[in-house]
């Protein structure tokens, strides 16, 4: 328990973690700006073919929009923040050498690799939290609640109080596929003894696997459904009116694995591994 | 030979007889009939369900609170958004002039059990409205059916469900339109432009289903 807090202290006492939550904040910020300005025009020329028809009451903008809107804007981009903070997690001490310090004490591989597991959750964990926090907030106090319109194929518009549990459950799904991110940028951390190398090594991944999971390319399609970054948009899934619930379990189930499999990964390879720096 | 003589007599007999039943049906009889039914209705209010069913839309039904004052003030209060139709709610024979619009009778047609009279009324002037057509109860005069042609935005229908009162309980708002301007579909993270749709100019279909309680009807 006492590595697992010195772990969680030694992420929040770096500058680097604030980055994250930095970004966020500017980022929400200037959405919140677009969308009071923006979003009238677009849903004009969203509705402009019905309007000689119809006439539509209520308001569409509000912060419920504005909360998918940040949703959909940052998942492709959260991952990039949390790769600064995890890809450092065990490389970080592989360079400084502090390894070779605490392990000389009674500590055991297996709980300082756990600890980094825990503590780079932990730091996901905020960083979602604090996201869906601020979006909702910012959302309701300047722009209201209100019903909430998504558009997929069609358009589709949400009662007010059928939202929020969608948003909890969207962002939980959307927490677990970080939390793979994390684990994998975990995994690199421990393979490589060079934070950056296992940052950008992160990165680059991620970013490859993204771009095969969004091209339709035939030879991949047949691997595409055990790629964790094909299954990590499956948070969009509980913005519809028929959840496909099984296919939302399967994902999670994949999620999950990919996880484990990281994690093992990393167990395995700390425990075999030669620190000679 | 004689068996085609007698089929074109009895055609002449049906043409000729259905002319002198066209003839005896005045429309403007029976539209001012139609409006005379309406004529003390000064304001109602009422809760109303609104149900659009139309493939580029989902919602839920939603409920709301109509208010309607003779000729022209219409508000409804809806808890959320709603989507609803321009033309319905006011009660057409209130606000249709025979004198502005040219009115002919077309026909009698059965419509939903009732036979109805059918009359075109064409705008005398430059309207939005460039054709519409009623059909009227012979019973009681109500309108059962109406079917609106637009200048700009197509065409639609609406039916109407009475069951004690003169403005109805229930009324479906076929529709076509072009529907949603989106080119585009957003998946999850990803963006994916369906070109078909960027000159999409294909007509929609649709239905709003309009359910009126709680009338409360205020007469001159």
């Amino acid at each position: 328990m006492k590595i697992l807090l010195i772990e969680i202290y030694k992420v929040f006492i770096r500058r680097r973690s604030y980055i994250g939550f930095g970004a966020i904040l500017f980022i929400v910020i200037l959405l919140l700006l677009a969308v009071n300005y923006e979003a009238k025009t677009v849903l004009d020329f969203l509705t402009s073919n019905l309007k000689e028809s119809f006439s539509f009451q209520g308001n569409l903008i509000n912060g419920n929009l504005y909360a998918h809107i940040v949703m959909r804007s940052l998942w492709v981009h959260i991952p990039l923040l949390v790769i600064l903070v995890t890809g450092d997690l065990v490389s970080g001490e592989y360079q400084s050498g502090t390894f070779r310090m605490l392990l000389i004490r009674p500590v055991s591989r297996f709980s300082i690799i756990s600890s980094k597991f825990i503590a780079g959750w932990i730091y996901v964990f905020l960083l979602v939290l604090f996201m869906a926090v601020l979006s909702l907030g910012l959302g309701y106090i300047f722009l209201g609640s209100g019903d909430l319109l998504v558009t997929n194929n069609t358009i589709n518009i949400f009662n007010s109080d059928d939202v929020l549990w969608r948003f909890g459950l969207a962002y939980s799904f959307g927490l677990l596929s970080m939390l793979t991110v994390a684990s994998l940028s975990i995994l690199l951390s421990t393979l490589f003894d060079n934070s950056v190398t296992a940052i950008l090594t992160s990165l680059a991944v991620v970013i490859v696997l993204t771009f095969l999971s969004t091209f339709n390319i035939p030879f991949i399609n047949a691997i595409k459904p055990f790629l964790f970054t094909t299954q990590m948009s499956g948070w969009d899934s509980f913005f519809s009116f028929d959840i496909d619930y099984n296919k939302i379990i399967l994902q999670s189930v994949i999620l999950i694995v990919h996880i484990l499999v990281f994690y093992l990964l990393s167990l395995y390879i700390f425990i075999r591994k030669d620190i000679l720096t | 030979m004689i068996n085609t003589f007698k089929k074109y007599i009895v055609f002449v007999l049906i043409i000729f007889s259905a002319n002198v039943i066209a003839q005896d049906i005045d429309p403007i009889i029976v539209l001012d009939s139609a409006q005379n039914k309406l004529k003390n209705v000064k304001s109602y209010t009422a809760d109303a369900e609104i149900d659009v069913d139309v493939d580029f839309l989902k919602m839920k039904p939603r409920q709301a609170k109509i208010s309607y004052i003779y000729p022209n003030k219409l508000d409804i209060d809806t808890k959320g958004f709603a989507m609803i139709p321009k033309y319905g709610f006011r009660p057409f024979m209130k606000t249709i002039n025979s004198l502005d619009n040219r009115a002919v009778f077309t026909g009698m047609e059965e419509i939903n059990g009732h036979n109805c009279y059918i009359l075109t009324l064409l705008p005398r002037e430059d309207s939005k409205v460039v054709m519409l057509k009623l059909w009227i109860r012979t019973e009681d005069y109500l309108i059962q059916r109406s079917e609106t042609f637009t200048r700009h935005s197509g065409s639609f229908l609406i039916d109407s469900f009475y069951e004690d009162k003169i403005l109805p309980s229930k009324m479906i708002f076929q529709f076509e339109t072009k529907g949603i301007n989106m080119p585009w579909k957003l998946i999850g993270n990803t963006i994916e432009v369906d070109k078909s749709k960027l000159n999409d100019e294909e007509l929609k279909s649709g239905t709003v289903t309009i359910k009126f309680t709680n009338y409360s009807i205020v007469y001159d």
